[in-house]
């Protein structure tokens, strides 16, 4: 799989020029961090979003009178900017910057440090892998990824897997009682939501491999969706058996177990102040963000504007632009999504997650799986 | 040697003498975490990228998340071990000795392996690896799995208290 990759291998094989793969490293790390640029703006974003939209459900304006002087002065962009709630993003951010940062005697330094960025690091590596568009090219279609591997599937699976290491050493280096309590329950509760997804994501394969020849490559999955049936309508059941395992490894309500702040204070990041918790707080955001573009590459046909539509190849970069814009619309609505759902539905106990994740969900999707199997090859 | 294979290896190595020499039990499990991470690394420079990616999915983003469950039920207090860490350092050199001796001949014929598998980059895929799984070797994966199911019975079985009566369940609810 990597054998043509000359990153990899610049250094190992003689015949590549080495000033080509440094050029192609430098390139890469540009890349990656417009990715998270991009995964960070979304995060940010989302945060406005979920007080605006939580304010919208309840009846209320929401944050709509925090200005930057000179800026909320400029007329009509300023009172847009001002009553969109844009300026509080600023505000809180600059909040989380400069607050005084805490260290607290009792917990254990290294990991308590370390924490936050361990809960970042997954999410924004996962963010790296997922196609947002195409290019249509003379050679063929190029993705528009940072990193298209054939196995991207599965290696976001296995990156996101890493997620729960976050909670549960931020849990146990606070060496008190509430982040502890959350620690244990978000990696029980992250360990048995994994399955449900690998199998989800597994049924898909099954499914796309007959028509890609890759059914591990996340650019192959939203390709095939392309001018044909999204996978949400040929899999309904997979699709929502997906979400639900994507809200609670994204930690989100009714799956708020880790930092459920009606019974532990505010779980694993109770310990947390000013800027390290301010990571913590955007790793949740970027989750989201991540989680939904995930889920519109598998489920919602990724760049593809409707059911059984694309955008025509002979537009050129005009079709790439439309292809990221409509990407970009769909990861927005599934924020949506994410966001309503967290302002309609109550929490789970604790129980209820754990007997809904085991007894209903693993035993569904495998059900699910070997319906798709058979379907598959009587077709 | 490249210098990404050199950092792989690193990690693999360091993490592995970590998990015996660091005596705080959740240390020792991040070292475990670093050796595993370190391991799969390798396995995808390698070319064996679906191994690797399942190692990492598997060991690392699962069963070390369970052992850690496990320390955190348990504590790391692992204070009062000292006579059996020092066992445990005598065993570990024993150990570290007796594998050179047994790899030391073996040496020239590890790095012809190691480069004829990163030239069958092919050798493992996903394909390959389920044909395999489920033609040539379907009878020791299908007992591995009933063995791996009997053992997890049994630890049920022993983990169990004694059966509690009507009365205590009832003053339970």
């Amino acid at each position: 799989m990597y054998s043509n990759n000359p990153i990899l291998f610049a250094a190992a094989d003689a015949a590549v020029p080495l000033w080509d793969g440094v050029l192609d490293v430098i390139l890469m790390i540009v890349f990656s961090l417009i990715a998270i640029v991009v995964v960070m703006t979304f995060a940010g974003l989302s945060v406005v979003a979920e007080r605006k939209v939580c304010a919208f459900m309840q009846g209320r304006y929401g944050p709509n009178r925090t200005a930057i002087p000179w800026i909320a002065a400029i007329p009509g962009v300023g009172t847009v900017l001002r009553s969109f709630g844009l300026m509080q993003l600023v505000a809180d951010a600059l909040k989380f910057l400069l607050k005084e940062d805490p260290l607290p005697n009792h917990v254990n330094k290294p990991w308590y440090l370390a924490a936050p960025a361990i809960a970042l690091t997954p999410v924004l590596t996962v963010a790296c892998l997922i196609p947002c568009g195409v290019i249509y090219a003379d050679s063929g279609k190029i993705p528009m990824s940072v990193a298209d591997v054939d196995l991207s599937l599965i290696l976001a699976l296995a990156i996101g897997s890493l997620g729960a290491y976050g909670a549960v050493i931020a849990g146990w280096s606070s060496n008190s009682k509430y982040p502890y309590f959350g620690g244990v329950r978000a990696s029980a509760q992250m360990i048995s939501y994994e399955l449900t997804m690998g199998i989800c994501a597994l049924t898909v394969a099954i499914w796309v491999a007959p028509v890609t020849g890759k059914p591990f490559s996340l650019f192959a999955i939203a390709d095939s969706q392309s001018g044909a049936m999204w996978l949400c309508i040929t899999q309904p059941l997979t699709a929502f058996l997906f979400l639900v395992a994507l809200f609670a490894e994204t930690n989100r309500l009714p799956f708020d177990m880790a930092e459920s702040e009606t019974d532990l204070v505010s779980g694993f990041h109770t310990e947390y102040g000013s800027f390290k918790f301010g990571l913590f707080f955007v790793g949740e955001y970027g989750h989201v963000a991540v989680a939904s573009a995930l889920f519109a590459t598998l489920f919602l046909g990724g760049w593809n504007p409707l059911p059984g539509l694309s955008w025509p190849a002979d537009w050129g970069w005009v079709s790439s632009v439309l292809c990221v814009l409509t990407f970009l619309v769909k990861v927005a609505a599934m924020i949506f999504f994410f966001i309503w759902m967290r302002w309609s539905v109550p929490r789970f106990r604790y129980d209820q997650v754990m007997r809904l994740g085991w007894q209903c969900l693993v035993p569904l999707a495998l059900a699910n799986f070997v319906f798709y199997i058979i379907l598959r090859a009587a077709m | 040697m490249s210098v990404l294979f050199c950092l792989f290896s690193a990690c693999a190595v360091c993490g592995a003498l970590g998990v015996i020499l660091v005596k705080n039990y959740f240390n020792s499990l991040m070292c475990m975490l670093l050796c595993t991470l370190g391991l799969a690394c390798l396995m995808i420079y390698a070319g064996a990228a679906f191994a690797g990616i399942l190692m990492i999915m598997i060991y690392a983003g699962a069963i070390m998340v369970l052992f850690m469950f496990v320390v955190m039920l348990v504590g790391d207090d692992n204070s009062n071990a000292t006579l059996r860490c020092r066992i445990k350092l005598i065993a570990m050199w024993a150990l570290m000795m007796l594998f050179a001796l047994l790899l030391a001949p073996e040496c020239d014929e590890l790095k012809a392996a190691a480069a004829a598998a990163g030239a069958a980059s092919e050798a493992l895929s996903a394909k390959s690896c389920g044909m395999e799984l489920f033609s040539r070797f379907l009878l020791p994966f299908q007992i591995t799995g009933a063995l791996l199911l009997a053992a997890m019975v049994g630890v049920i079985v022993v983990a169990q208290d004694k059966p509690r009566s009507r009365k205590y369940k009832r003053d339970m609810i």
